[in-house]
C-alpha cells in the first residue's frame, strides 16, 4: 500500500494538470479509506469468531 | 445521466468559487452549465426554452451563493417564471428527476449547526428547495455546501474538486459507488496515458481492495445471519 501511495505521490509531483493532481490525491484518500474499512471489517470478523469458551 | 447546472450569481466571472467549480465540472461528460445572470441579465426568462432544457436533463442542480439566507434574484425569477402556469396549463412532468443544490456560504458551515451563531441550520434555510422537489416529485439530494472557499487549503480545494465532480455525475453516495466512479475514471486515464504503467498497479490494488472488502462484508452478513437465527 505504501508503495502504491508513493507512486501516486510521484505521479502528482510530475503532473502539470491541476485536476489530474486532485484526482491522484483522491486516489490516495480512497486507498486509505479502503485500508481502514478492510481492517475494521477483518477485526469485526475476528471479534465475532472469538469464543469465550475457548479462552 | 445528463446534468444541468443552473447557476445564479450576479458576478459569475468575478467569483473565484464559481470559476473553480465551473473549471472542475466542465471536465465531466454530460454536464451543462447554465448561468442565468449571463443568459437573462434583465431576468426576462424564455420559459419555453428553459422547459425544453429541463426536459433534456435528468439531474438539475441549483448552484448559488447564499445571499441573506436565500438564492440571488436570478434563481427566484427563473423559478417564478418557469414554474408558473396560466389558466388550464399544466406543468411539464418532472417526476423522477433529481434536484441537487450546490451552495456557497461566506459563513463557516459550523455556524449553521444547531446552537450556532446563525441560529438556523442550512437544512432549514434550504427547505423551500426540498419542498419544491417534493411538489414536483423530484428526488432531493443532500446539498453540497461550500463554506468560505477562499480559506480552503490546497488539499481541501483538491478534495472539493473531486467531491463536486462526483456530485454532478453520480447520485448514489455509498462507498462502493464512489469506488466504482474512481475505477471507471482510472480505466479511462490508463487509455489516455499508456506511458504510465504505474496506473495499472494502482487500479489492480484498488480493485483487489474492493473485492476483499466485499468478501469480508459477505462473511459478516453471513455471521450476523447465523447469530440472528441462533437467537430466535
Amino acid at each position: 500500500m505504501d508503495r502504491i501511495e508513493a507512486e501516486l505521490k510521484a505521479l502528482m509531483a510530475e503532473e502539470p494538470d491541476y485536476a489530474q493532481r486532485a484526482f491522484y490525491q483522491a486516489l490516495i484518500d480512497l486507498l486509505q479509506v479502503q485500508t481502514q474499512r478492510i481492517e475494521l471489517a477483518a477485526a469485526e470478523v475476528d471479534g465475532r469468531t472469538w469464543n469465550h469458551e475457548q479462552w | 445521466m445528463k446534468t444541468l447546472v443552473i447557476v445564479a450569481h450576479p458576478d459569475f466571472d468575478g467569483s473565484p468559487t464559481q470559476n473553480f467549480l465551473k473549471a472542475s465540472g466542465q471536465l465531466m461528460p454530460d454536464v451543462t452549465y447554465h448561468v442565468l445572470d449571463q443568459l437573462y441579465p434583465d431576468y426576462q426568462i424564455d420559459v419555453a426554452k428553459e422547459r425544453a432544457i429541463l426536459a433534456a436533463h435528468t439531474q438539475i442542480i441549483f448552484q448559488f451563493p447564499l445571499y441573506w439566507y436565500s438564492a440571488p434574484t436570478a434563481l427566484k425569477a427563473w423559478l417564478d417564471q418557469v414554474l408558473q402556469t396560466k389558466d388550464e396549463e399544466r406543468l411539464p412532468n418532472y417526476t423522477g428527476k433529481t434536484l441537487g443544490l450546490v451552495v456557497a456560504t461566506g459563513t463557516a458551515e459550523k455556524q449553521f449547526d444547531p446552537g450556532g451563531s446563525e441560529q438556523f441550520t442550512l437544512a432549514e434555510i434550504l427547505r423551500p428547495y426540498q419542498a419544491l422537489a417534493h411538489k414536483l416529485q423530484m428526488t432531493y439530494r443532500t446539498p453540497l455546501i461550500i463554506s468560505q472557499f477562499s480559506y480552503l487549503t490546497e488539499i481541501q480545494k483538491q478534495r472539493l474538486l473531486i467531491q463536486y465532480q462526483q456530485y454532478l455525475t453520480m447520485t448514489a453516495t455509498n462507498f462502493t459507488a464512489q469506488t466504482d466512479w474512481f475505477v471507471q475514471r482510472l480505466v479511462q486515464l490508463q487509455q489516455k496515458k499508456p506511458d504510465q504503467p504505474q496506473l495499472a498497479a494502482i487500479l489492480a490494488t484498488i480493485t483487489a481492495n474492493q473485492e476483499q472488502l466485499a468478501d469480508l462484508k459477505a462473511t459478516l452478513a453471513l455471521m450476523k445471519g447465523e447469530i440472528s437465527d441462533g437467537s430466535n
